[in-house]
């Protein structure tokens, strides 16, 4: 398999620069410049799939190049200018200036992408395109082909306007190149550009004919006329023309890539049948190739001389008219397929391109040597699909994100999941979602399907068919949240102890670590006795009844014996150090098995608990070393029925997985996921028709505690929600009162009462539930429910604990950390840790107290709020529109409407969102962020965007908010945000200004909450959040030069003064006027505090306006002085 | 508006009030009136705030309140928004219900007037009693329905608090038997596993 090398590389943060995108093959080297915009989502997407190994390739961006400022900025030159210099700059200057995949429609994008003017010029070639986008390929193809006809670039020039003359004259040229080539042919091929399904399948029919003939030579005969030949005839070329050559190809089709056997069968199996020519009967075929006409190939695989798949990427790519790569490595590829008519062919590959129109599907094309159209590539076959991933899957991202450049990671990863189920590479939909029911049902309960202990055999032969399928890749949406991705290693058992089947198991949630089928009807499909327990207990914690009455049997003899930690050395069985093992023994059986010669010693060592062992399950009884959970080869196998295990390479001969060993009896299995090996050793003879041993392997003690009787808890959410329900069922009930005798006797109608209260409770119980309440309340988009919150159980905690102790202790004794590992493994402490966090998560509320009060929103104090309008009112420029996408209390809004209108700027518009209704709803719209589209906001570069996003865990809640943000293209985003937040600078943004001391004390406030003391409750942040102002790019150098002069002391005016004017900054050419800067005093004690107007000014409307009007808080008890200090 | 009697701009005022109040249910016992007014203050303007408390014993808020606003459509949006989420006021996971309040809620407000009530005893006998009676009767069998469901949804209650405490303990437990477990960072350093993630 070819294997390219690369990996990305962002660099350059000039405005309007171009992205190179490069592969490296073996010594080949090409770049696809690529619009830096269009980029930015995806790239973090880019390093995951490199990371996710579904790619084996990485991208490479070399580096980073401007191109001409004057093409993407001003607005001075007239977009025909640029529709004139583009194409001729492209065509003069060499490879790096041109863009990859859309080939004409991004010619015609290159030319002024920002301008709102090109979208017009755009508008007559979209249309035209609607409507003829056959005669587009053809263009597209023309261009393709002007190496070869240079002269043929004048008239070409103006592809931007494109008319139905140029079509066809497009068309026509086409003609004329390949006029030379076949002249014969012509006649037949005229109309190329649309050509009809008939001529299709002759040019297809002709072609197969052309096919055959070197190849075989017997029926040469009947194929031999090359010229006029009907349809049906050519459907009768099909079938035997299928039957030929899909014998030796299906089963090699079908077979798994990759064993040398099945290559070198494949071929063999080529050369017999011809199918690859030799050299030279190649050129033979070249020449009548030209003749057949395909369109398209479906299934098909490319392979090269030595029939190994190969891939794309060593072939030369074509862009428009330029080759790139590929010729360093001179490989002949072959691509192999199913033509149009669903006849087999197979050609030499001379090059691909990629094709990308708006609105369709991207398609792969290949031009096949001798001929100069394009074949569009659909599906690759089964077997090469791997080989194709790679490819396909980066030329979609790339397409992808071309069309939408704004589109979440998320989409990214939806759009590329769709690729890979189109490739066939992922189970499809349903087949997914039945498996997720399955893992969430199985919940406590590890759930196996039986079938897997009988596919074990063919198991191992699908291996590679195992690898082709890759493992999805869950939504990135959740982003590391609160979010843990579940465990799918079981932990403990997934065989029922008593018929070592899996399916439906209760998990004991004592030492012993064992699973047990509930009931007959769980284990049916082994006919295991199972407990018969009556109701199946959803009990949060289950004991089975050793583990209750603390009698464990010594897995050596099979003994019951008392295991009570109480009994300290009255003990008669002892439990294994491992984490996770639950087995017990007896001192002086376990003392036989390990040390023979010193037992009676070791055996007293361990009753008086001077010592503790590991039991003999966790080393190879071959060659005594431990597991290693890697290597499938050194993974044990452990006997269901005694302590022996082995290395799956030392399993001995007569432990076979299927019935035909030396012994005919399967003695071994694969298991679960991980397909762990479990095995029944020599000593234990297999019945037949359990195919286990006997199954008397399993005692449980005499039961001396009585088992309550646990009626279901009566859920009473449900009943405080239905309060209202039942009142207005009482009264309905008045009326059957009414008709009811007058007489009651006292403890008649006081039964009759009760049972109609019970009635009413059960009622609202029904309608009442979890999920009728869940459905009413509202939760904002970006809140994902926890799928399946599982915590460790408390016998595998200890377990693993005390593990953990024991390990210790070893090593303090000398052991070394392979032994350690053996009792307390590294993932047995990364369970623990993975616990702790899910707990923690949790727990959180509880733990952090009084933080998490009513919603637990933190709102920035007011003093920091003015300390920020101080600093950005300078950057806001009249008529702006300024939008608080979390507004809280909103009054970030109202502050900054008051200075913004005394200091002239009336002009300003405001829009705030939450999901909570402020007290103040200045220009106040109650929505989710998320749901607020593009075309709502203003895009012409007016809009700021702020403020203080809920942070989330590492930020995640404020990186969506930012992301969304910044769909929208703002100048000026303005940030209170934990300093983990991803940068902006990626997106075309530049940091003014980063402040970290601004929120130092105690910047918040959470709202609507007070502690004991009745006081508004504050929080200082353990890290601190930081003051963020990035700006547009474009706007970068301008804004730099503000801040400078404005100062980042600005606000630090430790005098009162008012009306103290600073320099005036240099003209604003955007704004088209000076820009007044005017001080505003912040005294923190002042409140409110009040907007000095400037001493010297001419007479500016802003002075006649009053104040605008705005709801001033008023006295209520959560609003003392306490959060308006700074 | 001098069309009005002194009565009837009484009773509008009254209804005015009315509109302009709201009911919360389901509130802790410890809650108090500034803990109640922080929270809701968030929405709107509290104007002020009356605790129910049980008639037996004064001093002890039953967990409801009556909550007058400053406008009608903050009440509204209080009430619309504690339906739409889980509202927790005071720190307690319980979720508060909030209501519109009626006139009837506000059986000794001093705005409201009613007509003065005419009381007499009656007997079985008199005429017209019978009637009486039977209603009587069904008030008791309601009283006793009444009474019955409360301590029902009382049983249930306390049932479930304890399921939740006693799970809520058990958790607890378990994660602060790792939180803090110095032998577990022993063995993490030992073996070299990243800094686990607090």
């Amino acid at each position: 398999m070819a294997r390219t090398m690369a990996t990305l590389v962002m660099e350059g943060e000039v405005p309007s620069a171009t992205l190179h995108l490069s592969f490296e093959t073996k010594g080949s080297n090409w770049t696809f410049p690529l619009r830096k915009e269009g980029f930015f989502r995806g790239y973090n997407c880019m390093k995951d799939l490199k990371l996710a190994g579904v790619l084996q390739t990485n991208v490479v961006a070399v580096d980073v190049e401007q191109l001409e400022p004057a093409a993407n900025e001003d607005e001075s030159q007239s977009s025909t200018e640029n529709a004139a210099k583009q194409p001729v700059s492209l065509v003069a200057v060499a490879t790096p200036e041109e863009e990859a995949l859309m080939a004409s429609e991004s010619l015609r994008t290159l030319e002024s992408p920002e301008d709102s003017k090109e979208n017009a010029a755009r508008q007559p070639v979209a249309v035209a395109t609607a409507e003829e986008k056959a005669l587009m390929a053809s263009e597209s193809l023309r261009t393709l082909e002007s190496p070869e006809d240079s002269e043929e670039n004048a008239p070409k020039q103006p592809v931007a306007v494109s008319t139905p003359e140029e079509a066809l004259m497009a068309s026509e040229s086409l003609r004329t190149l390949e006029s030379p080539e076949d002249s014969t042919e012509n006649a037949a091929r005229q109309p190329v550009a649309v050509a009809t399904a008939e001529e299709k399948a002759l040019m297809a029919s002709e072609s197969l004919r052309t096919l055959e003939s070197p190849e075989d030579s017997t029926e040469n005969a009947p194929t031999q006329p090359v010229a006029v030949a009907t349809r049906e005839e050519g459907a009768l070329m099909a079938p035997e023309s299928l039957r030929t050559l899909e014998s030796p190809e299906t089963s090699n089709v079908l077979a798994a890539e990759g064993s040398p056997e099945r290559r070198k069968r494949k071929k063999l199996a080529g050369r017999a049948v011809g199918r690859i020519p030799p050299r030279s009967a190649l050129k033979l075929l070249q020449r009548e190739e030209e003749e057949m006409k395909i369109c398209s190939l479906d299934e098909y695989e490319i392979f090269d001389d030595d029939e190994e798949a190969a891939s794309l990427l060593d072939l030369p790519l074509h862009y428009r008219k330029h080759t790139l790569g590929g010729s360093t490595t001179a490989r002949e590829l072959y691509v192999r397929g199913k033509a149009d008519n669903l006849v087999m062919v197979m050609r030499r590959i001379s090059a691909w391109h990629l094709k990308c129109f708006r609105g369709r599907p991207l398609s792969l094309q290949l031009s096949f040597l001798g001929s100069d159209s394009w074949v569009k590539l659909l599906r690759p076959s089964s077997g090469y699909r791997k080989t194709a991933a790679a490819v396909l899957i980066v030329a979609n991202f790339l397409a992808y994100v071309k069309i939408e450049p704004h589109a979440s990671e998320s989409a990214v990863w939806r759009h590329l999941q769709g690729i890979k189920t189109f490739l066939g590479m992922e189970k499809s939909s349903e087949q997914q979602e039945a498996d997720d029911d399955e893992h969430l049902l199985s919940n406590k309960r590890p759930r196996l399907l039986t079938s897997n202990k009988e596919e074990a055999s063919t198991e191992q032969m699908s291996e590679d068919a195992e690898d082709c399928s890759v493992e999805e890749k869950e939504d990135e949406e959740e982003e590391s949240e609160d979010e843990i991705d579940q465990d799918d290693e079981e932990l403990g058992d997934p065989l029922c102890t008593i018929c070592d089947d899996g399916g439906d198991l209760l998990c004991c949630d004592g030492p012993c670590m064992r699973s047990f089928h509930t009931s007959k009807d769980a284990g049916t499909d082994s006919q295991c006795e199972s407990l018969n327990l009556a109701q199946a207990s959803h009990l949060e914690k289950w004991l089975c009844r050793n583990c209750k009455e603390k009698q464990h049997q010594c897995y050596i003899c099979g003994e019951l014996g008392a295991s009570d930690e109480a009994l300290k050395n009255k003990r008669q069985v002892f439990v294994c150090d491992v984490a996770l093992c639950g087995r017990f023994y007896h001192p002086t059986c376990i003392a036989k098995e390990l040390v023979p010669e010193n037992s009676k010693a070791f055996a007293e060592n361990i009753r008086e608990g001077r010592d503790t062992f590991s039991c003999p399950l966790h080393k190879c009884k071959l060659c005594g070393k431990a597991e290693n959970k890697e290597d499938k080869d050194l993974q044990l196998a452990k006997c269901r029925r005694c302590p022996s295990a082995w290395h799956r390479k030392c399993l001995p001969d007569y432990i076979s997985f299927d019935d035909k060993g030396k012994e005919g009896q399967q003695r071994a299995w694969l298991v679960g996921k991980r397909q762990r090996v479990v095995i029944y050793c020599r000593k234990h003879p297999i019945i037949r028709h359990l195919s286990t041993p006997r199954r008397d392997h399993y005692k449980f003690p005499e039961s001396q505690i009585q088992l309550p009787n646990r009626t279901q808890p009566l859920n009473s959410v449900q009943r405080c929600a239905g309060i209202s329900n039942l009142l207005q069922k009482k009264s309905s009930q008045k009326e059957d009162v009414v008709e009811t005798p007058e007489v009651f006797s006292s403890t008649d109608w006081e039964d009759r009462a009760k049972k109609r209260v019970h009635d009413i409770i059960s009622k609202s119980q029904e309608i009442v539930t979890l999920e009728s309440v869940k459905k009413k309340l509202y939760l904002p988009s970006n809140y994902k429910e926890p799928l399946n919150r599982e915590f460790i159980h408390q016998g595998k905690l200890a377990s693993i604990m005390s593990a953990v102790g024991k390990a210790l202790e070893r090593v303090k004794k000398g052991a070394s950390l392979e032994d350690a590992n053996v009792i307390c493994s590294r993932d047995d402490l990364a369970r623990l840790f993975k616990a702790e966090t899910v707990l923690g998560v949790y727990l959180a509320p509880a733990l952090h107290g009084m933080r998490y009060t009513t919603f637990g929103r933190h709102f920035t104090k007011i003093s920091k709020l003015t300390k920020v309008v101080d600093r950005i009112h300078p950057f806001i420029a009249d008529g702006d529109m300024i939008v608080d996408f979390s507004c809280g209390s909103n009054d970030f809004s109202i502050l900054m409407h008051k200075a913004l209108t005394s200091t002239g700027k009336c002009n300003c518009k405001y829009r705030n969102y939450d999901i909570f209704t402020p007290k103040n709803t200045f220009n106040f719209e109650k929505r989710d962020w998320f749901s607020v589209s593009r075309n709502e906001l203003p895009t012409d570069e007016t809009l700021v965007i702020g403020l203080n996003p809920p942070f989330g865990v590492n930020a995640s809640l404020s990186d969506q908010f930012i992301s969304h943000a910044l769909i929208f293209r703002p100048r000026l985003v303005v940030l209170i945000t934990p300093p983990q937040t991803k940068t902006l600078k990626h997106r075309g943004y530049t940091l003014i200004w980063e402040d970290d001391k601004l929120c130092r004390d105690r910047a918040f406030y959470l709202a609507g909450s007070v502690d004991k003391l009745e006081c508004p409750v504050d929080q200082w942040n353990e890290v601190t959040p930081r003051f963020y102002l990035w700006c547009l790019n474009k706007w970068a150098y301008k804004y730099k030069q503000l801040a400078a002069v404005c100062g980042h002391h600005m606000v630090l005016s430790q005098d009162a003064h008012a009306g103290k004017q600073y320099v005036i900054p240099p003209r604003d050419a955007r704004l088209g006027r000076q820009a007044q800067y005017l001080p505003i005093t912040v005294n923190p004690e002042s409140r409110p505090f009040r907007w000095q107007p400037p001493r010297s000014r001419p007479s500016t409307s802003s002075l006649a306006h009053p104040a605008p009007p705005f709801h001033q808080p008023t006295r209520g008890e959560g609003e003392t002085g306490g959060w308006l200090d700074s | 508006m001098e069309g009005l009697t002194e009565e009837e701009m009484h009773d509008r005022k009254f209804a005015q009030l009315v509109q302009r109040c709201l009911m919360v249910d389901n509130l802790s016992f410890t809650i108090t009136d500034a803990i109640l007014c922080a929270a809701l203050g968030q929405f709107g303007t509290v104007q002020s705030i009356k605790l129910l408390r049980d008639p037996k014993n004064p001093g002890k808020c039953i967990g409801t309140a009556i909550v007058e606003m400053e406008t009608a459509q903050q009440a509204n949006v209080i009430v619309k928004q504690m339906q739409e989420f889980l509202f927790m006021v005071g720190g307690m996971p319980r979720p508060a219900r909030a209501y519109k309040a009626t006139e009837a809620m506000f059986i000794d407000h001093p705005l409201r007037r009613k007509k003065s009530l005419e009381l007499r005893f009656l007997t079985r006998g008199e005429p017209g009693a019978r009637e009486v009676f039977q209603k009587r009767e069904i008030a008791e069998i309601h009283a006793f329905e009444r009474n019955y469901l409360q301590q029902q949804q009382r049983i249930a209650e306390e049932e479930l608090a304890m399921k939740q405490f006693e799970n809520f303990q058990e958790l607890l437990k378990k994660y602060e038997s790792i939180k803090d477990n110095k032998e577990i960072d022993v063995l993490r350093q030992l073996y070299k596993l990243r800094d686990r993630v607090r």
